[in-house]
């Protein structure tokens, strides 16, 4: 057993954990924060992103060790701050979700690309974004349409 | 039929309930559950295809600190009640259970669950199961040599097909392949089961609760009563949990023995042998036609790969056979049982493969005449079911077409194969196809409480796997009820709820919608009952949370339903198709898979649709893109446009996807599935998708159910592989008559 000391979602954690746990796994059954899905588990799916020091990761690729002295975001922390309500209201209005398993990742990708695309940034722009995040339903034409939305709206105001 | 279009519940593209829910995160699957001093499972499968375990070892196992239980079929040792595979009339997936014996049936098949208190332990103990196997000659693939082909069923006959084929001034003759496909919805399968005072609490991702408590009670001889199936949230099914997968049975029995609640996430590459998979198929198709185009025969052979230890047969011809206006048809359907997992319902399981044949057939047939295909299909409409001579309960497939072409732009197009290229030298290609799908129904239950305050509360064990239930069957009830969308909430995915039917053949809103349309209709008539005894009801209207009286005078529902004991007006209803008798409905209503249509007794019910699609190739490298897809779909009444339209699109995303990308490789030596992750079976990324293009035609269908709607969840993926493969041939002038089509296919 490992001890590590991080910041999730800006509270300050302290936890025993084995060396072999994944960081996934750690949210989720230790932390209870559900909100990181797992869909591959070998880093295709994209449906566990999380911001690991600002950038985004796949949780099923990082061991909760390596994010010792790290802070760590999930969707929970940037729903909570309000940072990417636009792109959730976004998603709802314009219908860029089915079963909603990849969500959540899907959310953490598009606003990582948001903060990152130049204002002009184009749809192929976006779906080249967002192609490590598979969505099986398949909703890409909406989730561009929602990205795209919330690109437009955050350039102006 | 009775629907009021006054206050905006159907027909409006209302905001899916669920969203909110989901883009917070805060939606529960089956895996986020949690349940106290929960232990961990993990999977050992077979290496082998067939034969026997012949050591067994679990020692090493039993040795990692930690580990609770070594499950094994020396350990199971428990008889459970015989229940069966779903295509036999039970709730399985399989009618063989792992577990249950020593034989080895197909690769991948579970041979041990390991279960210890954290995750990482079962994992570890479950690589240390020492298995050795009595290894026999396996075949996972049909094209294996020595496997015979056995009839199906005794096929449709309509004239003397054989005879006007070889009369005929025109015919095509080809044969057309599609390969085993996986589901993989993102969300994996799992199971969370907790026991207490002999009862059963099981989580997992359900398309079928009612059907899985049934089957559950069955297997652990217990009441039915005694089984809770939880599955409020889907993420993703396309068919693959409808039945009961074997690892759902182990972890509950793991967690009886234990006494513990017992979890498992099966891990991607497991799926693919612990779940079902469509399986390959061949089809042959012969089409005859006079110089006009005027069909003579239709005929239709297909070969689908079953299993050993189930027979599987999903041959799409009562769909093909009933396309187009021909006097002679033959339609056949035979397997090939192979060593594998058994296959399964999988996104328009026999329409998919059959309709890339048939729509392929039926473009060569137009290249072979010299006839624009659109005009093809529109000058052999049927007016008619050919097969059982009934007319149809509504069929707009020519005006699919028509408006179709129309928004495409289709008569941009010359003929010619590789006559359009782009000025970088890029290949252009159009391809057109047809779509349908029965629209076959289900009995179901549903509860209505409407209260006071003007709220209303929908139940119904129903699910929402992600296709909209949840905000459209809402929308029924406030259609009815005059409330607005906002005050309704919908309850599913329970087993504790009014029965709901498998939400599987895209009958879910015909089905549980007629039945909350019948129990809001019963609420309505309670409330008018009571405000107005004695009055004629047929004049009082239901208007925002007001019941108007015949002489226009208003009552405000709060003021009505305030002064009844208890403060609520709930009615129950069990809705019953028709053509479908009592005991049928009651079996269904009890679990059992019930179903009416598409033929009924005086009427068929399919939807359909025209599909087109763009491709673009490279003149060299001969990659393949679709730019644009352009779908136009009949399918009745439209209850929410927002929620249609997705469903609508995904289903042609994932039939550019079945073209272009997807395929369940098979390692013959082995017997095998050998791209069993995500890396390695490949399926439509954001990046492969063009302009996507959905239309819904106005359409009234006022016989097909109570609500006027036909089946929406699975027609849009039926005709886009042949659209496709038609665009790739009228591109290069190369006639790929496989999916998936690849580079390597085009040079």
């Amino acid at each position: 057993m490992t001890s590590i000391t991080l910041t999730v979602n800006g509270e300050p954690i302290t936890a025993t954990i084995p060396p072999r746990l994944h960081l996934a796994d750690f949210l989720r059954d230790h932390l209870g924060l559900t909100g990181t899905h797992l869909g591959c588990e070998h880093g295709v799916c994209g449906a566990c992103t999380v911001r690991l020091d600002g950038a985004i990761v796949r949780g099923c690729l990082v061991l909760a060790v390596q994010a010792d002295c790290c802070t760590v975001e999930t969707i929970e922390g940037l729903s909570d701050s309000g940072e990417v309500a636009d792109l959730q209201h976004a998603f709802a209005a314009r219908n860029a979700l089915q079963c909603g398993y990849c969500t959540p990742g899907m959310v953490m990708t598009a606003q990582d690309f948001l903060l990152h695309a130049p204002a002009d940034a184009s749809r192929a722009a976006i779906r080249e974004h967002l192609s490590g995040n598979y969505c099986r339903c398949t909703g890409y034409e909406a989730i561009v349409d929602a990205v795209e939305t919330t690109l437009n709206a955050r350039r102006t105001s | 039929m009775d629907i009021n279009m006054g206050n905006g519940g159907i027909g409006v593209p209302v905001v899916r309930r669920d969203a909110m829910a989901k883009v917070l995160g805060v939606a529960q699957y089956a895996a986020d559950f949690p349940h106290e001093n929960t232990a961990y499972a993990a999977l050992t499968l077979s290496k082998v295809a067939r034969g026997r375990i012949s050591r067994l070892d679990t020692a090493a196992a039993e040795a990692v600190a930690g580990v609770r239980m070594v499950l094994t079929h020396r350990s199971l040792n428990e008889s459970l009640g015989d229940e069966t595979f779903v295509m036999k009339g039970g709730h399985m997936q399989s009618s063989f259970l792992p577990l249950t014996s020593d034989e080895i049936h197909y690769a991948g098949q579970i041979v041990s669950l390991t279960i210890a208190d954290t995750l990482e332990a079962a994992e570890e103990a479950a690589r240390l199961v020492a298995i050795d196997y009595a290894r026999e000659a396996a075949s996972a693939s049909m094209d294996d040599a020595g496997l015979t082909e056995e009839p199906a069923d005794s096929g449709i006959d309509v004239g003397d097909a054989e005879a006007a084929f070889a009369a005929a001034e025109v015919k095509v003759d080809a044969t057309y392949v599609t390969p085993a496909q996986h589901h993989n919805p993102i969300e994996l399968y799992a199971a969370s089961a907790a026991w207490q005072d002999g009862k059963l609490l099981i989580n997992l991702p359900s398309q079928w609760v009612m059907g899985t408590r049934a089957g559950l009670a069955k297997v652990f001889g217990i009441p039915i009563e005694d089984v809770h199936v939880e599955s409020p949230y889907v993420g993703g099914a396309f068919g693959a949990k409808a039945s009961i997968l074997p690892h759902v049975v182990l972890v509950a029995m793991a967690a009886r023995r234990l006494g513990r609640p017992v979890k498992l996430v099966v891990p991607r590459e497991a799926g693919f042998t612990v779940g079902s998979f469509r399986p390959a198929a061949r089809s042959r198709v012969r089409l005859a036609a006079t110089r006009q185009g005027k069909l003579t025969a239709v005929m239709h052979d297909e070969v689908g790969q079953s299993a050993v230890i189930d027979h599987v047969a999903f041959a799409g011809m009562e769909a093909t056979s009933k396309m187009y206006a021909s006097p002679n048809i033959r339609m056949r359907a035979a397997t090939v049982a192979t060593d594998v997992n058994s296959p399964g319902f999988m996104r328009a399981p026999a329409e998919a493969p059959s309709f890339f044949g048939f729509e392929s057939a039926m473009d060569e047939l137009a290249v072979a005449l010299g006839i624009d295909p659109v005009e093809l299909r529109i000058m052999n409409e049927p007016a008619r079911d050919p097969v059982s001579g009934l007319p149809w309960s509504s069929r707009l497939l020519v005006e699919c077409y028509r408006r179709g072409a129309a928004l495409f732009g289709w008569s941009d197009r010359n003929p010619k194969p590789g006559s359009m290229v782009a000025a970088d030298g890029t290949l252009i290609g159009y391809g057109c196809a047809t779509a349908t799908y029965p629209s076959a129904m289900a009995p179901s239950s549903a509860r209505v409480r409407l209260s006071a305050d003007g709220s209303c509360v929908v139940y119904c064990a129903a699910h929402d796997v992600g296709t909209g239930a949840y905000t459209v069957l809402g929308q029924v009830a406030a259609d009815v009820l005059g409330v607005p969308d906002e005050l309704v909430t919908v309850e599913m995915g329970h087993s504790r709820h009014p029965s709901g039917p498998v939400s599987g053949g895209s009958i879910t809103t015909g089905s549980a919608g007629s039945a909350v349309h019948m129990a809001a209709r019963a609420v309505r008539e309670r409330l008018f009952a009571t405000v107005a005894a004695g009055q004629d009801r047929s004049k009082m209207t239901l208007a925002d949370r007001h019941v108007v009286l015949p002489d226009g005078s208003r009552r405000a529902i709060s003021d009505i339903i305030g002064g009844l004991p208890g403060g609520v007006i709930e009615e129950h209803a069990d809705w019953k198709p028709t053509d479908m008798d009592d005991k049928t409905m009651q079996q269904g209503l009890a679990g059992g898979m019930a179903f009416a249509g598409p033929v009924g007794g005086t009427h068929v019910s399919f939807s359909f649709g025209a599909q087109f699609a763009e491709v673009r190739i490279d003149p060299l490298l001969r990659t393949i893109r679709v730019a644009r897809m352009v779908g136009v779909f009949a399918c009745g009444r439209i209850i929410n446009p927002r929620t249609a339209r997705s469903n609508l699109m995904g289903g042609m995303i994932w039939g550019a996807s079945s073209a272009l990308l997807e395929e369940s490789q098979i390692d013959r030596a082995r017997g095998r599935f050998a791209n069993t992750d995500l890396a390695s079976y490949h399926f439509a990324a954001n990046a492969d998708v063009g302009e996507v293009v959905v239309e819904m035609l106005d359409e009234h269908d006022s016989v097909v159910n109570a609500i006027g709607t036909k089946a929406v969840g699975e027609v849009g993926i039926v005709g886009m592989p042949a659209a496709i493969a038609n665009a790739v041939y009228h591109a290069t002038g190369v006639r790929v008559r496989k999916t998936p089509i690849l580079m390597e296919d085009l040079l």
